[in-house]
């Protein structure tokens, strides 16, 4: 069912669209007889149209009138001519003129007219053998909604009907008929017609088909109609199995996403997200502002699209590392229906190094002792301790396995979560109020992560001018943790210092055992929120929108006016709290207890309040018209207007009374302080897009934005960011006529762009001073001002320019289809501080100038399969990116020496290259070293013994010295990303994979951080007089100070496939659903990380940690959930 | 129409709020204006 032309001419078939196309047929089909409505009988016009089709008397009729036509394009010809001649007639009169000797007729309800062909027409069709049998049925969306107005169509005749206000159809066919159901915005279907008589169809979303709206800056475009490097994913992919972190669901669904997840710490796993692997992160853009992304839950989400090439320039000055937009669910015209999703997960570390026992710790000890030369009349351990340790029955030599005494296996998160949605045409609305829970790995008291977040959406129209949106969304979180960091110089430091020779537990459980922990105690101590203190993080945000929107379509079509307002409010609290712990060691033999030291002597606290608020106004016009059939226009010019506000304040005291009252009033105010400071900052733009498409092929879209920004200087304020980009449908030219069967689209595409990168400090064109530090004048301590610099009145933002070219293509409808995009990327203008040196007098360094230059570039492949059968349907795609980035320009000294120049010169080279010495093994022999013929340790090798790294001496100059050094590797953030995404659906089973990898980086394998303890890879794959392997994966123990050089030896190539992510979900049948008073329901089994192919498996270091931190971090979680997804 | 002129309005209203948007300075220094003058 086709709206007259309107879909050619905007792009108005989103979901909502449709379905107030739903409710408008249900009320023409409620009504049998030909009726008119109130206004229909109170409208007079005139028109006059000679020889005519009947399309352009239908728009003629739709410019002078409130009405809109429907009709299907399969049984109505409207390029038919007519004629009509009349004078203040009614809608009637003209119609019945109109349609005459067409043999078509109407139907009016309300402001809508459906154009059907007439019984008698259909009656006359002499394909339909009325003969056969007659069948009815039922055509059901995939939320089991009837579909009303579907067609339903016996093949290759004319032969059809459409479904009523329940979805239901009767028809007459012959047996062995094979029916074609057809609705827009789902894919078409056909049934075999067998000997069934009652048939329930559910059509499936066409969820990819080129009409499908996607979010593109200010605004929707048809896929179809893209000219950007554009990415998009939905909703169903983001939801397919629990995670706390929106950001990571959109790992390797994406081309040109690098993504690396570098903790698994609630409230902080996010995924970096770098767009076509570009140094810095893209700005997010949720509903229209910029706000932190990372706090939404993944099920408030209705899509995301991320711009990649030019078209991210019409976000100017903030645009340079690309933009991610982020849209959330809005109400629909459909009855009320209440959405809840419930999950339970469990969470557990993917793997990590786990530290020696009590026996292998000593032995480890000793053995670097006596390697290092020391006497072993003062070895830490002597070999019959050792042999106690690891026989285990004497109390006196415990065995510790801190790991497990500390650490769970799985930790619990749960996530639920309540919507509801649902609207008329004159009001719409969507409701979420979501709740998630996520615990630590840690065992006992390791802090959790909770958020609830709230969301209101509605779209009311005020008049048939006017409409309103207003929109609230609040997001409260509160994340327990330690007070030591769970980073690496934290708790997980900690554990490495936390020895397996002292017990967990002391007889008197009061006491806490000593573990050494190098003047913590042990991890047991600093995990523990309620022994050793917290830092309770409470942060909470409002984003609130109200929007007017007026259409000025009664006088210019086409034409209206839109106000945004929104205002952002963001409150982060606080709170640290360190409690003093004492702990003890045990004497069997005496059975008494001997203070070990403390955590703390006193209780401490801190506080601090952080709030900044935004405001953002934005007015608008837009013009959005298809002139004379072919030419379709949209154009948009915009101001905003941007201020930010912020303040903090901060206080502490130390020497608390008591640790037992957890409030800043207890402690001293000899030892108070406090601090604060506010800021404010302004954004000022204009912005100006024209989009066109001539006859569906020719596609032209141009952007302006004009920047200014309250940070740099006046006259240094205002930027220009252009961008114009072209595409062009082959598959729309006659000339591939003859291709249409196998070939649904192919269009090139080619953009650039120019957008910028303002983050490069606020107000560094003013210099002055700053309170700052303290002076001692007399015995009195005074706090003081310093200066803050040299100033930059020149200082303004990175430039940015990207060229982009790229290809869709789509066979055999998406039985084939993908994308391929290419891009080259110059960045200019990076802040830097010039290296010419000053007279020591001068008294000042230089200020920052827009100095550096660099570029990328890089490619990214897509390639995907789909096809649905009657009860089985899949889609599978795979997508490749690389990209890499290059110095234009550096400022640094001048090179002249040939080394220097190779290994120091950065500009002209790329930008992740590392530099370090060739290992060649380790030394097996004295006699290898003594036959080395170069001088490795600048001692004449006299530190050297077997087990020790030797190393390429690659000049040939005989010392080993930094000369040597050559390029190992490419930086540790991937060049090459890939993903595999898997969905297939069997009846009321449903399956989706999503796999994830990287290649082309490398990673330190750095498991022993001279920590206290070892890991036991170091213990099992170490090098020892027994052992004397070349290959050994840790050199000798105690070994010489050259093993510490950055060599090849630990710096190895990395890459990975893991299972991202991975959903079993099973649907109950519709006829069970409506019997429980429900819609849908959705029960599944989900699990993320569940399998990983690693380079770098044997050292158990995820393949996602960050470099050289192996053990040494939160670690990534791997999941297992079930859930269930239940519709009213 | 009434609905109308109160939507222009209430538009220009915050069109105006829009006008200082760009006067800002920094907060938490004292700027060095020129001939020595210091301005909080």
């Amino acid at each position: 069912m086709k709206k007259n032309d309107r879909d050619r001419r905007v792009p108005l078939l989103t979901k909502t669209i449709r379905i107030m196309k739903v409710t408008s047929l249900c009320n023409l089909l409620a009504v049998c007889s030909i009726s008119a409505s109130t206004y229909a009988q109170s409208l007079k016009f005139s028109i006059h149209k000679q020889n005519s089709s009947i399309s352009e008397v239908f728009k003629e009729i739709e410019k002078k009138s409130d009405f809109t036509f429907f009709f299907n394009d399969n049984q109505i010809n409207v390029k038919q001519k007519v004629s009509v001649s009349a004078n203040n007639a009614s809608i009637e009169d003209v119609l019945a003129q109109v349609l005459q000797n067409t043999g078509y007729n109407y139907q009016i309800i309300d402001k809508q007219i459906l154009i059907k062909v007439s019984d008698k027409e259909v009656m006359a069709v002499p394909a339909v053998a009325q003969s056969g049998k007659k069948i009815t049925g039922t055509v059901l969306d995939a939320t089991g909604m009837p579909v009303i107005g579907a067609n339903v169509m016996v093949k290759g005749t004319t032969n059809g009907t459409i479904t009523d206000m329940d979805g239901k159809f009767s028809l007459d066919v012959e047996e062995g008929a094979t029916l074609v159901v057809s609705y827009i915005g789902f894919a078409n279907q056909e049934i075999k017609v067998g000997k069934q008589t009652n048939l329930s169809i559910a059509l499936k979303e066409d969820s990819k088909a080129l009409d499908e709206l996607v979010v593109v800056g200010y605004g929707t475009q048809k896929k179809g109609n893209l000219t950007g490097s554009i990415a998009s994913v939905k909703t169903e992919e983001l939801t397919v199995a629990p995670v706390a972190s929106s950001i990571n669901s959109l790992g390797g669904r994406l081309p040109g996403l690098v993504s690396q997840q570098l903790s698994g710490q609630p409230g902080a796993d996010q995924a970096s997200i770098k767009i076509r692997g570009f140094a810095d992160n893209a700005i997010w853009i949720v509903d229209g502002i910029e706000a932190d992304f990372n706090y939404i839950d993944p099920n408030q989400i209705e899509s995301i699209s991320i711009l990649k090439d030019g078209s991210a320039s019409i976000y100017g000055a903030r645009a340079g590392n690309g933009v991610i937009l982020v849209t959330t669910k809005r109400g629909t015209i459909q009855k009320p229906t209440v959405t809840v999703n419930s999950s339970v997960t469990f969470q557990g570390i993917t793997t990590m190094p786990k530290p020696v026992s009590s026996g292998d710790y000593a032995t480890l000890k000793r053995e670097e002792w006596l390697q290092a030369g020391n006497p072993e009349s003062t070895a830490p351990f002597t070999e019959d301790q050792i042999k106690k340790y690891y026989a285990g029955n004497d109390p006196q030599y415990p065995n510790t396995d801190w790991y497990d005494e500390l650490i769970r296996n799985w930790a619990p998160q749960q996530q639920h979560n309540i919507s509801v949605r649902g609207g008329s045409d004159k009001i719409k609305y969507y409701g979420f109020l979501g709740y998630m829970n996520q615990e630590t790995v840690w065992k006992q008291n390791g802090g959790n992560y909770s958020r609830y977040n709230l969301q209101s959406n509605i779209d009311a129209k005020i008049t048939d001018n006017l409409s309103m949106q207003f929109d609230i969304a609040l997001m409260k979180s509160d994340n327990m943790t330690t007070a030591r960091s769970q980073a690496n110089a934290g708790v997980w430091n900690d554990l490495w210092n936390t020895l397996p020779i002292y017990p967990a537990h002391l007889p008197d459980p009061g006491k806490v055992s000593y573990a050494n922990g190098m003047g913590v105690g042990g991890a047991h101590v600093t995990s523990n929120t309620e022994l050793s203190g917290y830092v309770n993080t409470k942060k909470m945000n409002i984003r609130a929108t109200i929007s007017l929107k007026y259409d000025f379509g009664k006088w210019i079509k086409g034409l209206s006016a839109k106000a945004f307002v929104n205002y952002y409010d963001d409150v982060n609290y606080d709170k640290k709290f360190n409690r003093p712990v004492a702990f003890y060691r045990y004497d069997v033999a005496s059975d008494t207890y001997i203070s070990s030291g403390a955590f703390g002597t006193q209780a401490q606290m801190s506080q601090r309040h952080d709030h900044n608020t935004m405001l953002t106004r934005q007015f608008s016009l837009n013009y959005d018209n298809v002139l004379a059939d072919d030419h379709a226009l949209q154009v948009l010019a915009l101001y905003e207007a941007i201020d930010y506000n912020g303040n903090w304040l901060s206080a502490s005291r130390d020497e608390f009374l008591t640790p037992a009252l957890e409030e800043i009033f207890v402690g001293s105010t000899e030892t108070m302080k406090n601090d604060g400071a506010s800021s404010e900052m302004g954004r000022m733009s204009f912005v100006g897009k024209i989009n066109y498409t001539y006859k569906n092929k020719y596609l032209l879209e141009t952007t302006l934005r004009a920047d200014a920004s309250a940070k740099f200087a006046p006259g240094h304020r205002w930027g220009v960011f252009p961008s114009a980009s072209l595409g062009w449908r082959i598959s729309e030219e006659s000339f591939m006529d003859n291709t249409k069967s196998v070939l649904d689209d192919l269009k090139l595409r080619a953009s650039y762009g120019r957008s910028g990168n303002d983050a490069v400090g606020n107000f560094q064109y003013l210099s002055g001073y700053k309170l700052n530090g303290y002076y001692l004048l007399g015995d009195k301590s005074m706090s003081g001002i310093i200066t803050t610099g040299l100033a930059n009145p020149d200082l303004t933002w990175e430039k940015f320019e990207i060229w982009n070219v790229g290809m869709d293509y789509s066979f055999k409808n998406r039985l084939v289809y993908g994308e391929a995009d290419a891009f080259y990327r110059k960045r200019s203008g990076i802040p830097a501080t010039r290296t010419a040196s000053t007279s020591p007098s001068f008294g000042a360094s230089f200020p920052a100038e827009n100095l550096n230059s660099m570029n990328d570039r890089g490619f990214e492949l897509s390639i995907g399969s789909s096809k649905s059968y009657e009860d089985f349907s899949f889609d599978v795609s795979g997508n490749i990116s690389w990209s890499r980035a290059k110095w234009d320009h550096y400022e640094e000294q001048t090179y002249t020496d040939p080394d220097q120049i190779r290994i120091n010169k950065v500009s002209g080279q790329w930008t992740d290259r590392t530099f370090g010495y060739i290992s060649d093994g380790l030394f097996t022999s004295q006699e290898e070293i003594d036959n080395l013929p170069f001088d490795q340790d600048n001692q004449g090798n006299a530190s050297l013994r077997p087990g020790d790294i030797r190393y390429v001496d690659v000049n040939g100059d005989k010392v080993l010295d930094w000369r040597d050094q050559v390029e190992i590797g490419k930086g540790t953030v991937p060049h090459w990303m890939y993903g595999f995404n898997l969905n297939f659906k069997y009846k009321d089973f449903d399956l989706s994979a999503l796999f994830q990898g990287a290649f082309g980086y490398n990673t330190m394998v750095s498991l022993y951080h001279e920590t206290l303890n070892y890991p036991q890879e170091v213990f099992d794959m170490r090098w020892t007089e027994e052992n004397n392997d070349a290959n050994a994966l840790y050199p000798r123990l105690g070994g010489a100070s050259t093993n510490g050089y950055t060599s090849d030896y630990f710096y190895k190539k990395a890459g990975y496939l893991r299972l991202k992510s991975l959903a079993f979900g099973y649907t109950l049948p519709k006829d069970i659903c409506r019997r429980l008073f429900m819609q849908q329901c959705r029960i599944y089994f989900a699990g993320t990380n569940l399998l990983t192919f690693n380079k770098l498996g044997k050292y158990h270091i995820d393949p996602e940690a960050p470099s050289g931190q192996g053990g040494w971090y939160y670690p990534q979680q791997r999941t297992l959930s079930v859930g269930v997804n239940v519709s009213f | 129409m009434k609905k109308l002129f109160l939507s222009i309005f209430i538009c220009a209203s915050l069109f105006t709020s829009c006008s200082d948007v760009l006067d800002k300075e920094p907060l938490d220094m004292y700027q060095t204006k020129p001939f020595g003058t210091m301005k909080p």
